[in-house]
Order: C-alpha cells, then sequence, then structure tokens
C-alpha cells in the first residue's frame, strides 16, 4: 500500500518533512475555549424536500454558548451555504465569550471552495478578537511538498516521520489576496495520538504563538482533538431519525405515502 | 424533589428514566400519572460518560477524566424501572398495573417514608418484620407468615448467604406466635438455637413403621443387590414387624432361609448370608438410629414449638427414609383432623397436631431431587399440591435450586432467593418465580450476605431487602480452620507441659 506513495522522491519529501518538524511537548495551559461545528441533513417525499441545519457553539465544559437551528420546505440547493452562515453567525457570537474559539474544519476550504462569498464576512469575524482557529482533522492540501512531486496530502508524510508531539514549520498561503492571507501548521498535541492541522488568518503568527496555542488545546483534548469540537459535533448532528421527528412534528408523517421519510 | 424523567418507549408494566443521579437497583421510585401516581421499583441502573466513550486507551482514558469533571451534562444516568401498580391500590395490597403507560416525559420522584411503610410494613395481624428494605433501611420488611403456612416458601441461595439466618428467623418469629415449625436439621444447624420454645430431637427410625423396600435402604443393602432384598423382603414379614424382640425374629426368619431345604431357596443361600451380616452389622452401626421399641416418632414432635429434628446422624438415604415417613405422617394427621374439623368425619379421635405445621427441608435439593424420584420427593410433592387445604406448609431451602425438581419448586407460593452466580440456577428461579423479572434475577449476583429478594404471597410487592441477622444462632456459621488450629496448637503445648510436671523427674530419660 505504501508502495503506491514511494514517488522518486519519497526519501526526500522524508527528509523535508523531518527537517520542518518541531519538536515541542504542550504543558496544561488554562483557558476557555469553545468549539463550533455546523450540520445539516434533508430529505424528500412527495416532491417536497424538508431540509433543517444546525450550527452550534460549546464550551468544554458542556455549556452550550449558541444553538442555532434552521429549517424549511422546499428545494434547498445551498444548505451547506446556510450551516455555514450560522457557523459564522455561532462564531461572531461567540468571540467575545471566551478566550479561544475553536472552527471545527478549514479555513482554506471556507475561502476557497466551499463559500468563498462568505470569504469577506469570516475574515471580518476573525480579525475582531484575532482568537479563531480553525481545526482540521483531516486535510487533503498538498502545498508543502508539490514541488518535490508529492502524490499524499502533507499531512501524510507528517504523519510517517513523527511520532512525539510538536507541530511543523508555520505555511503561509497568500494567493486569497493581502486580506485573507492563511498561515498554517500541523500539530500533535501528544505522543502517537493523530495529526491535527491548524490555521490561522493573517502571516504575524509565529512559533512561540503555536506553542501557547497548543499548550492551550492540550488542556482539554482528549486523543490529540479538541473536546469542544467532539461535544461541538455530538450536539449539531442531525440524524436521519431526528428529521424524521420534524416530519411528525410538522404534522407530515400523517400525509399519504410518507412513510418513506421515516425509513 | 424531581429525580428523573420517563423517556424512550414506555410500556404499562416496565419505563426507562434519565435520571439526576445514579439510582441503586432496588429503590422505589414514583411516577405521576393522570390515573394516579404508579410505584416503580429500579430493576437495572446504568451510568454512561459521554467523555468516555470511544475512549480508545489508557493516555485518552487520563484525559478524559478531566473533561469529564468538568462537563456536567457528561454522565448520563439511566434508571430501568418495572412498575408495579397504583400506590393507592398497593396500600391495600392490591397490584394493579396501569393500562396506559407513562407518558414519556413524565416526572418522576422519591415515594416518601409514609408510602413504603404502608405497602412494605404493613400493621396488620400474621406479619413479622424480617429485616429492613435493602435501599430504604428505615423502613421495615415484614413478611406474611400466613402466606408461608398456606402456600409454602422456597429460601434459595448460594452457600453462606444467610439461608440459615433466614430460617431461624422464620422459625423464631413462628415460635414467638405460639406456632409449630419442624425442621429437618440435616446438617446440625439449628440445635443451638437459643429461642424459647424450642424442641430439639433426634431422629431415629422404627424399622417396624418401614416396608421392605424402605428397611432396605435403611440397612445400606446396595440397589443393584436385588437377591438380597428379595431375601429381605421374604424375612421382613407382618408378623417380625408385630413381634416384641424385632432384630431377633428378623434374624430368624433369615435363619429359616438359610436352613431351608427348598431347592428354590438353597439358590438365594449365599445372599441370604450376606443379609443376616448386614443386620448384624446395622444393629451395631445404627444402634442409636434405629430403634424397634420407639414409640411413634411423630409423638416426640410437640405442637406449638419449634422442633428440630436432627437428622445429621442418618445415611442420606436414612435420612430420605425417615423424612418420606415424617412427611407421610404428618400430611395424614393434619388431613384427618382437618377433615374432622369440618365435620366430615364422624370418628372420634385425638390428633397429634390441631393446628397448622410449617415443615422446612434443608438441602432440598438432596431429598427433592430433580432427575429421579425418591420417596421424601413424592411426600414432599404431595404437601406442596395439597398441602394448603389442610395447613400444612412447606418450606424448602437449597444452594442448588437447579437441582431441585422444578414441579415442587413452583408450587412455592413465596420466594426468599438470595445471592446466586450460577446460570442455570438462575434460569431455574426464573422458571419456578414467574413474578420474578429477568432484570431482578440478574442482579441475584450482585446481593451480599444477607440481601434477599422477596417475591410472592408472603410480601404485597417483589422487594430487595437486607435480613436481620438471628443474635440466637450459634452455628452454621463458616469455621475458621486458623484459629482452630493455633488453638489446636495450644492445647498441644499444654497438655506436654501438664504431664511432664506430673512426672517424677529421676524417672525421665536423658
Amino acid at each position: 500500500m505504501l508502495s503506491i506513495l514511494k514517488g522518486p522522491k519519497y526519501e526526500q519529501i522524508l527528509q523535508k518533512a523531518r527537517d520542518n518538524w518541531v519538536e515541542y511537548t504542550p504543558t496544561k495551559e488554562e483557558v476557555v475555549t469553545a468549539g463550533i461545528d455546523s450540520s445539516f441533513n434533508n430529505t424528500k417525499f412527495q416532491g417536497i424536500e424538508l431540509w433543517a441545519t444546525t450550527a452550534v457553539s460549546i464550551k468544554s465544559n458542556g455549556e452550550i454558548l449558541v444553538d442555532l437551528h434552521k429549517s424549511g420546505l422546499g428545494s434547498a440547493d445551498d444548505i451547506s451555504s446556510i450551516a455555514s452562515k450560522m457557523e459564522i453567525e455561532a462564531c461572531e457570537k461567540t468571540i467575545d465569550e471566551v478566550d479561544m474559539v475553536l472552527m471545527d474544519g478549514s479555513l482554506h476550504s471556507q475561502l476557497m471552495t466551499r463559500q468563498a462569498n462568505l470569504g469577506s464576512q469570516i475574515v471580518k469575524v476573525m480579525k475582531k478578537k484575532d482568537n479563531v482557529i480553525f481545526i482540521a482533522k483531516t486535510s487533503n492540501t498538498k502545498k508543502q511538498f508539490e514541488k518535490l512531486g508529492s502524490l499524499a496530502g502533507d499531512i501524510f508524510y507528517y504523519n510517517h516521520v513523527t511520532n512525539n508531539p510538536g507541530f511543523s514549520k508555520i505555511f503561509v498561503e497568500k494567493k486569497y489576496g493581502a486580506d485573507k492571507i492563511i498561515s498554517s501548521t500541523f500539530v500533535r498535541l501528544s505522543d502517537s495520538t493523530p495529526i491535527i492541522k491548524l490555521e490561522f488568518l493573517g502571516e504575524q503568527h509565529d512559533e512561540d504563538e503555536v506553542k501557547t496555542i497548543m499548550n492551550k488545546l492540550y488542556k482539554t483534548s482528549v486523543g490529540g482533538y479538541p473536546y469542544a469540537l467532539k461535544l461541538a459535533h455530538n450536539n449539531c448532528k442531525i440524524s436521519d431519525k431526528e428529521l424524521a421527528k420534524m416530519v411528525s412534528l410538522l404534522g407530515l408523517s400523517n400525509e399519504i405515502g410518507s412513510r418513506e421519510v421515516l425509513s | 424533589m424531581s429525580l428523573g424523567f420517563v423517556i424512550g418507549e414506555s410500556k404499562p408494566t416496565f419505563v426507562t428514566a434519565l435520571t439526576s443521579r445514579a439510582l441503586s437497583v432496588g429503590e422505589y421510585i414514583k411516577i405521576s400519572s393522570d390515573e394516579g401516581e404508579i410505584l416503580g421499583l429500579v430493576e437495572k441502573s446504568s451510568v454512561s460518560s459521554a467523555a468516555f466513550t470511544d475512549v480508545k486507551n489508557f493516555d485518552e482514558a487520563s484525559e478524559s477524566t478531566e473533561i469529564a469533571e468538568l462537563n456536567k451534562r457528561d454522565k448520563t444516568f439511566t434508571a430501568h424501572i418495572g412498575i408495579l401498580g397504583f400506590l393507592e391500590n398497593l396500600r391495600r395490597g392490591q397490584s394493579i398495573i396501569p393500562a396506559i403507560p407513562p407518558i414519556p416525559g413524565t416526572e418522576i420522584t422519591l415515594p416518601s417514608k409514609q408510602d413504603l411503610e404502608e405497602i412494605f410494613s404493613p400493621e396488620k395481624e400474621g406479619w413479622v418484620s424480617i429485616g429492613s428494605l435493602l435501599r430504604n433501611k428505615s423502613i421495615d420488611a415484614k413478611v406474611n407468615l400466613d402466606k408461608i403456612v398456606s402456600r409454602h416458601l422456597g429460601i434459595l441461595a448460594m452457600t453462606g448467604m444467610g439461608k440459615s439466618n433466614l430460617v431461624s428467623l422464620v422459625t423464631k418469629q413462628i415460635s414467638k406466635l405460639k406456632g409449630t415449625v419442624i425442621i429437618f436439621d440435616y446438617h446440625n444447624d439449628y440445635t443451638s438455637l437459643n429461642i424459647p420454645r424450642i424442641n430439639v430431637i433426634d431422629a431415629k427410625i422404627n424399622p417396624r413403621l418401614l416396608d421392605a423396600d424402605q428397611l432396605s435402604d435403611v440397612l445400606e443393602i446396595r440397589d443393584s443387590a436385588t437377591v438380597q432384598q428379595r431375601v429381605l423382603r421374604m424375612a421382613f414379614s407382618e408378623q417380625v414387624k408385630k413381634t416384641k424382640e424385632f432384630w431377633k425374629k428378623l434374624e430368624n426368619e433369615i435363619d429359616f432361609i438359610i436352613n431351608s431345604d427348598d431347592n428354590k431357596l438353597k439358590e438365594i443361600r449365599s445372599s441370604a448370608y450376606r443379609v443376616q451380616d448386614i443386620i448384624e452389622e446395622s444393629q451395631k452401626r445404627f444402634e442409636d438410629i434405629l430403634d424397634p421399641d420407639m414409640g411413634d416418632p411423630i409423638s416426640f414432635i410437640k405442637e406449638g414449638r419449634a422442633n428440630i429434628l436432627n437428622i445429621s446422624e442418618l445415611s442420606e438415604k436414612q435420612a430420605n427414609v425417615a423424612l418420606a415417613f415424617y412427611l407421610q405422617q404428618l400430611l395424614k394427621d393434619r388431613k384427618d383432623a382437618s377433615i374432622a374439623r369440618h365435620g366430615k368425619s364422624k370418628k372420634e379421635r385425638n390428633y397429634q397436631f390441631n393446628s397448622p405445621i410449617f415443615v422446612i427441608i434443608e438441602e432440598a435439593h438432596v431429598f427433592i431431587p430433580k432427575d429421579h424420584d425418591t420417596s421424601a420427593k413424592y411426600w414432599a410433592a404431595k404437601i406442596a399440591r395439597e398441602g394448603r387445604k389442610f395447613g400444612l406448609g412447606l418450606g424448602i431451602v437449597s444452594q442448588r435450586p437447579r437441582s431441585v425438581d422444578l414441579n415442587v419448586l413452583s408450587q412455592m407460593g413465596s420466594f426468599a432467593i438470595m445471592k446466586i452466580i450460577q446460570e442455570d440456577d438462575q434460569r431455574q428461579i426464573a422458571s419456578a418465580t414467574e413474578s420474578t423479572s429477568r432484570e431482578l434475577i440478574a442482579q441475584l449476583t450482585s446481593l451480599n450476605v444477607g440481601d434477599a429478594v422477596l417475591v410472592g404471597q408472603w410480601t404485597n410487592l417483589p422487594s430487595l431487602v437486607h435480613v436481620d441477622e438471628v443474635k440466637e444462632k450459634i452455628m452454621g456459621a463458616d469455621q475458621s480452620a486458623i484459629n482452630a488450629w493455633a488453638k489446636a496448637d495450644k492445647m498441644k503445648e499444654i497438655a506436654v507441659e501438664s504431664t511432664q510436671g506430673l512426672v517424677q523427674k529421676d524417672l525421665l530419660l536423658d
């Protein structure tokens, strides 16, 4: 399996990854963080579509700061966009309440692919207190080793050359414009845990700041992943079962032919 | 104060609730409903932690401990509750299950002390305290003794879990009421029971009262020795039974077979010699047990007393024969007395027992076995079926319920079930006690010494109780080998010192 990913410069890439890796064992630092995540789901029946979106902001202690819901009947081509907007709204309502806001996913994907039209809004919110970080469990970006002909994402190579806690040298992406510069680093919070990707807005971030943030994240992380984000994910998830409940609440389950919704 | 809420799918007999704290198995709760307040029993209780779900290794578990402490929503307390009936009806001893299940979202609360006392400690005649509710120590757990005499009682538990303590307690309470109890004491556990109105009897067998097969068992003639059994049958005639010199006459009859010139008898001569030996040997070996000159064995049992019938000296077969005899006679006596009392018999007769009797069989799996028939089992089964009509209650006590005959076990109207680990035993109990739920049976493994699940007619409701310790019971506890060895060693030293001191010094060898 591994051999497929071994291009001619495989060893060179690994060496580069090793060179980029800064070993650092975080120490727990007290901080109030909130995790933000959103979710959407939809179901069709009798030519109508029922959709629902949620966004949640939650602290590591389980206190829900923001809980947003939207739902509707009819075509919803852009429910992911609705969910993203709600995430930004939740973030806006959270930044003054906590020390650090953790957004689930990738800033890069928010700016570039998912919701490019929401870019300026995100930037505005993130700049307000400069306390918002995007955290991705998985990352597909192939920025750092593309010149060496990498086949896998950057995260793959860091995972292969390291096992210890630490972070990769900050990588700065400027191609989205001067106000949308993204600084990113791959981080491992404790021994043998999966690597996560942190993204910040702007280029003014240095290694000391990454270390401080690692200390803050480490305080409330389980298995190398911030618990607030796990809680956010669990609290905003809209399962098919929940959609079925909504169908029932709206009185649609009694409609003829509506049973497929529940199946 | 709100304790939690009914969630998920509820049924008229069973609900699940999410609660603000972990509830204990055996705790009683109250559910409000439009039809009235409902009482429920916590049959299963679980706690889960969101922080610890999906935890894959030690490090994650360690990290999760901090998270779990931080998050007040982390813990989920789930209680599975069996519905026992409307509180109002239960106060009157009626268990009426609601027709409509409690609606999810219904609040659950704690019942008051008074609510529980009215149900578990009724101030009625015949109800006596045997301990306290396991989860509500301040509430006396009372049982209805009338019901165990009329509908029988099964006491089932692993060894050392408090069976004989409960037997002693029931005996003590019946004795206080001047009732008649008979315990067939197989391990000499109760002879030292220090309660008033106790009557200890060493069980003896009058061979005249037996039939040939029973005598063969008592003399320990092997089951496979059919010719020897035939010899005994031939010799054990009605005349032998009636004669004054019982053993001599029996031996004479065997002599007759040995010395006979009849060709048919010659064939069994060698077996007859063996039977003669057995009879001679038995007279010596069982001198204290086999007594042809004793009066009616039943006459030793005293009405209104706690009669401890010590059968510990008897072999298993002898005990079986003795038990069958006593059970048969007791049933007959109670039957005759009851019929006479109801004016169905014109016979003028004095009956030994004029009031109900409660008979307790220890080690029931020995006498009422599942896999083969014994005469004791026949009579025990008969009492289990018919005894209630004649005021003869049966209590069976066993540490191996799986080996007790299910027909007899299922005739028991009430049960005290203590710690049982074996699944086979639990299955047998579930088959014998229809009213006991699977959840409650599953809890049997977690009970401590003295804890018991009481089900059946002797309680208003299934209950988990802690049985009081009977201080008057001296024997039956585990013996400490270590203490006994230390004591024995000390005694040895004392013996050596004392004897040496008595010997004249000049007589001592170097």
